[in-house]
């Protein structure tokens, strides 16, 4: 993890989450997966718009669900797809991803 | 049962929001709907105890529907919730207006008492029982009351009346409003009648017959067609 991965998810890699949720977590985890995908595929496009919406939603859903990363991530998403920074939220997207892969869910 | 709609596209959020909730099912019944629209079209024909809405939602937005509860439905609280700063919601929806504003994300705790709050918002033992509704009316109306309060009665829609200085404003019944709910909540038998919080926001004047015409004409339609 380089430095930037490291500040952004610092205490965070580990997400505490009620027992309730844990049946609904994994398909979270996947769509949010899926979603990465998607973002990746209009930025190429250049559809910012379809940035704009996911992050926009990401913010507010992650940190509801207890993933304080995500909201993290989503709000940088939307500072960078309002300036069109694509090598901003290709980065971004990538530290996204890797977060989706390590992050562990303790269930309590 | 207390009856909860929330108006929100996320579906993530939706399932969330539904899971956390279910240990609440015995309180409040949940109906998740995915755009302004839809809970437009719920509160057209359900009983809805408290809306819960996102604002930024296709076909008809939050504020849409905001705008639409508070003509129609003043009785109902809000709570609003939304990614979007509070100053861009306008001054035509500002605390007049809503219950409680939740920025995104919430902590779902803090969601879930406003929710637990706003169902107490009724005044504690104040229900009535076997009082004639029209009876119950008159007296409201000899003590020139402002009141809001709701009319109940066994295997009949909840009716809401309100009155303003002891005449009769407006009343919903269902999907009835003005005179014609107030017709029906009149002549309801086995009635029991609970006083709720008069609510921040102007209701509009929809019954303009005295109450002893709404009486009258409501005794006779339930004589005719048998209420």
């Amino acid at each position: 993890m380089n430095d930037h991965e490291m500040k952004m998810f610092e205490g965070r890699m580990t997400v505490i989450a009620d027992s309730e949720i844990e049946s609904i977590v994994p398909e979270f985890i996947k769509e949010w997966k899926e979603d990465v995908i998607t973002m990746r595929h209009a930025l190429d496009l250049g559809d910012y718009e379809t940035i704009r919406s996911i992050s926009h939603r990401m913010k507010g859903t992650g940190a509801t669900c207890g993933f304080d990363a995500l909201t993290a991530l989503g709000t940088d998403l939307l500072e960078c797809t309002k300036r069109m920074n694509k090598h901003a939220i290709a980065k971004l997207l990538d530290l996204l991803s890797s977060y989706l892969e390590k992050v562990n869910i303790v269930y309590q | 049962m207390e009856k909860v709609l929330i108006a929100e596209d996320d579906l993530k959020l939706q399932k969330f929001l539904r899971i956390r909730w279910e240990k609440y099912k015995d309180t409040f019944e949940t109906i998740f709907v995915n755009n302004g629209e839809e809970a437009i079209n719920v509160l057209k024909q359900k009983y809805i105890s408290l809306v819960i809405t996102d604002i930024m939602m296709p076909k008809v937005d939050g504020m849409t529907l905001l705008g639409y509860i508070n003509n129609k439905h003043p009785h109902i609280p809000c709570i609003v919730m939304t990614a979007y700063p509070p100053q861009r919601l306008g001054k035509k929806h500002s605390d007049d207006n809503l219950f409680r504003l939740f920025q995104k994300p919430f902590q779902m705790d803090e969601l879930t008492e406003a929710i637990l709050n706003a169902f107490e918002q009724d005044i504690p033992d104040g229900t009535l029982k076997g009082i004639s509704v029209s009876s119950f009316l008159q007296m409201i109306q000899l003590e020139e009351k402002t009141c809001i309060f709701e009319v109940s009665s066994p295997g009949k829609e909840k009716g809401i009346f309100y009155f303003k200085g002891g005449i009769p404003y407006d009343a919903v019944c269902g999907n009835l409003k003005g005179e014609e709910a107030a017709f029906k909540i009149i002549v309801m038998e086995k009635a029991e009648i609970r006083f709720r919080n008069l609510p921040r926001k102007k209701i509009a004047k929809r019954i303009n017959t005295e109450l002893a015409g709404l009486i009258m004409e409501a005794i006779r339609r339930k004589d005719d067609y048998g209420g």
